[in-house]
């Protein structure tokens, strides 16, 4: 019989891939939110999607690894007379977002280790 | 800071570092609205913080987020508003006229102020609090 990756297949690959890049999310929001007093501060965000989906697509899982995100300037929301565009409420929203999609991961990952747990325990009884 | 565990944590303590600093604004000019005497010797001018983003050029290609660097406080202001103008001709500091300058700080303007502070203070606070949660929930991982 084979035995193959146990747990550090594509989806965990996947998984851990995500949740870097929810860290990562954070560091934007979070420096965001710290600047939502600066003058002339341009709202940041990470923009990793398109990348994404051209790996997902390709599914080439290995390309995941050099998937790293681009911080660029989000200019939708109008700016206010100070030069700066920052929605407070807005971006407590995207953290929380953010915070929720991490714990999910996690959550996935965890299930994940809990299945192969159950596998291995369901032989010795 | 090396161990990069708990993700933000620089970046949402200079920030509460530079709303802390502002609320020490805040409470000079309220403390000051009834000053005559400024360091330059004349009335009291009301002080506002001018805050700026901090950028750090760290060279990391591998994590674009890495050059953010939170927010730092840039400048501190007098505002150029003119002085209220009250009659007190009793004043040392009273004029032929018997009018004295009196600080141009209006306490609404210092409290809404405030009431801001302490919102982005509290923002701040919260983006720590989740950030913490992410920590911990790596840590939990496959548990």
């Amino acid at each position: 019989m084979q035995v193959g990756p146990l747990m550090n297949d594509e989806s965990a690959t996947m998984l851990f891939k995500m949740m870097q890049m929810a860290m990562d999310r954070q560091n934007v929001l979070a420096n965001n939110i710290a600047n939502a007093d600066t003058p002339g501060y341009t709202r940041k965000e990470l923009s990793f999607q398109e990348q994404l989906a051209s790996i997902v697509k390709s599914g080439d899982y290995k390309e995941l690894s050099e998937l790293k995100g681009a911080l660029v300037d989000d200019k939708t929301n109008p700016a206010r007379l100070d030069g700066n565009n920052i929605v407070l409420p807005k971006e407590m929203s995207e953290m929380t977002q953010n915070s929720m999609l991490h714990k999910l991961l996690a959550r996935a990952y965890t299930t994940k280790v809990n299945i192969l747990r159950d596998a291995i325990r369901s032989g010795g009884g | 800071m090396q161990l990069n565990l708990i993700p933000a944590m620089d970046i949402s303590s200079s920030a509460l570092d530079v709303e802390r600093e502002r609320m020490k604004v805040t409470a000079n000019n309220i403390a000051n609205i009834h000053s005559t005497k400024d360091a330059d010797g004349g009335v009291y001018k009301r002080r506002e913080l001018v805050f700026s983003a901090v950028f750090k050029d760290s060279l990391n290609s591998e994590n674009p987020t890495a050059d953010l660097n939170g927010v730092k406080i840039e400048d501190m202001v007098s505002d150029s508003a003119p002085p209220m103008r009250i009659y007190a001709p009793y004043h040392p500091d009273a004029d032929q006229t018997g009018m004295v300058n009196m600080p141009n700080i209006q306490p609404i303007k210092e409290m809404v102020d405030m009431i801001t502070t302490t919102r982005a203070y509290e923002a701040n606070l919260a983006v720590m609090k989740q950030s913490r949660d992410m920590a911990d929930n790596t840590l939990r991982l496959g548990k």
